[in-house]
């Protein structure tokens, strides 16, 4: 750490130390682990670049993210060192332009940055793809998620009410990162579909408006469960011609696959049939000319095709619960990117 | 203890404030809007309102933002600013 590092002298006691982390303001409203010089050091070992390394700008403010500033929040997310490349390219995903940094964070849209992780990393460091996928009791996944919103709150000055405007946040404003969960997956997985080798993770980043679960006990084939998803990714509230993230459930994936759907048939099913009829759009005041030509179909679809539906699996064996993610923005503003973990794909 | 702060260092902005008009009279005005609903209507009523009082003239074709939440194309501001002696657009949802 350089001389220029603002330190914080405080008492040798941990609880005033976290409360003083609350005086200052640095909190998601939730007590951190209090930043002690000696944990961001151990978290910048797992970076092989300079502290000072900048690995996003916000184009807004002006403000840059270093491989530092990273840590320290990282540090207060409870995040372990072996985590921080996780999280260094999370941001790295989220700097570039398509992504929407500045709009997808200050929008009255609500949206939080889901993180999906895919490959090796997610056993290495004891990622939870499984049961209570979205909830807590995960480390990995419970402190990756929230060191983004704290570096989002702490480093970009996000903050709720005068840059965060929005209307009512979502949940995953707090954490919001998963895992694949490649064993029951029935196709490629993320990280090889983005096309990078199997032995390189990847970091998918989302601007998620929230969560919708998808239930369907009864269905017995792909076109059953899919169509209740697809209605879900259809619904009033959320068609746009955004993008979409679905997360199948293990049985549901099983269900389908056994159909005979690839991912692509998936994605495909699920585009064609997330629709909503122009007399419906016109009559609840979301029907938009420009897209509705943009589309150049005769119903109003979520999306513009099946490439923009991140489509994984995840959650516990049992239980035909699948979820629906709608996009921010009630148009394309934010497009999902992806990024290593851990390497440099274009050194 | 020493705590480590986890804010970022303010960055050093050297923008500077375009000279400010001493007058409106007959000055162009561009318009720039961000493709939200209503947007269009609101800044064809704002210029109006310069047009009949300063008669200004109004640049006949409003550029829109493709991205709302995203600054404008390239090109797009220096575009207007060399066609307009000043631009109206608008911030909000």
């Amino acid at each position: 750490m350089n001389g220029a590092t603002k330190k914080h002298e405080v008492a040798n006691d941990v609880l005033d130390a976290i409360d003083y982390c609350y005086e200052q303001g640095w909190t998601d409203g939730l007590p951190v682990v209090p930043p002690e010089a000696s944990r961001v050091e151990a978290m910048l070992q797992m970076e092989g670049r300079p502290p000072e390394t900048v690995i996003a700008h916000h184009p807004a403010t002006q403000i840059d993210l270093t491989l530092h500033g990273a840590a320290v929040n990282a540090v207060m997310a409870g995040c372990l060192p072996e985590y921080f490349p996780v999280v260094v390219a999370a941001f790295e995903a989220m700097a570039k332009k398509p992504f929407n940094f500045h709009g997808s964070t200050a929008s009255t849209g609500g949206s939080a940055p889901l993180l999906v992780v895919s490959g090796p990393i997610v056993d290495d460091i004891g990622m939870n793809a499984g049961v209570n996928l979205f909830g807590p009791g995960n480390r990995a996944n419970a402190t990756i998620g929230r060191a983004v919103r704290l570096i989002i709150l702490n480093i970009f000055r996000m903050t709720p009410g005068i840059a965060d405007k929005s209307t009512q946040g979502n949940p995953g404003k707090y954490s919001f990162c998963i895992a694949e969960r490649a064993d029951k997956t029935p196709w490629q997985c993320l990280n090889q579909e983005l096309g990078y080798p199997a032995e390189i993770s990847s970091v998918t980043v989302f601007a998620g408006g929230g969560f919708v679960n998808v239930e369907n006990h009864g269905g017995q084939t792909a076109e059953a469960v899919l169509e209740t998803i697809a209605d879900a990714m259809a619904n009033c509230g959320c068609i746009s011609i955004g993008q979409s993230a679905v997360v199948l459930s293990p049985e549901h994936a099983e269900i389908v696959a056994n159909s005979n759907f690839s991912k692509s048939d998936t994605r495909e099913f699920l585009f064609e049939h997330a629709l909503r009829s122009e007399a419906t759009l016109r009559r609840i005041g979301k029907f938009s000319p420009r897209e509705y030509a943009l589309q150049a179909r005769e119903d109003c679809h979520r999306g513009l095709s099946g490439d923009d539906i991140l489509l994984v699996v995840g959650g516990g064996d049992a239980g035909g619960h699948s979820s629906f993610i709608p996009s921010w923005s009630r148009t394309r503003a934010s497009m999902m990117q992806s990024e290593a973990i851990g390497v440099c794909i274009d050194c | 203890m020493q705590l480590i702060d986890p804010s970022a260092p303010s960055p050093t902005q050297n923008h500077q404030l375009a000279p400010r008009l001493t007058s409106l009279q007959n000055m162009r005005i561009g318009l720039l809007c961000n493709g939200k609903a209503n947007a269009r209507p609101l800044l064809l009523k704002t210029a109006e309102l310069f047009r009949r009082h300063d008669q200004c003239e109004i640049v006949s074709d409003m550029i829109f933002k493709t991205n709302a939440s995203a600054p404008a194309e390239d090109g797009v501001i220096a575009d207007l600013a060399a066609r307009s002696d000043f631009l109206i657009t608008a911030n909000g949802d």
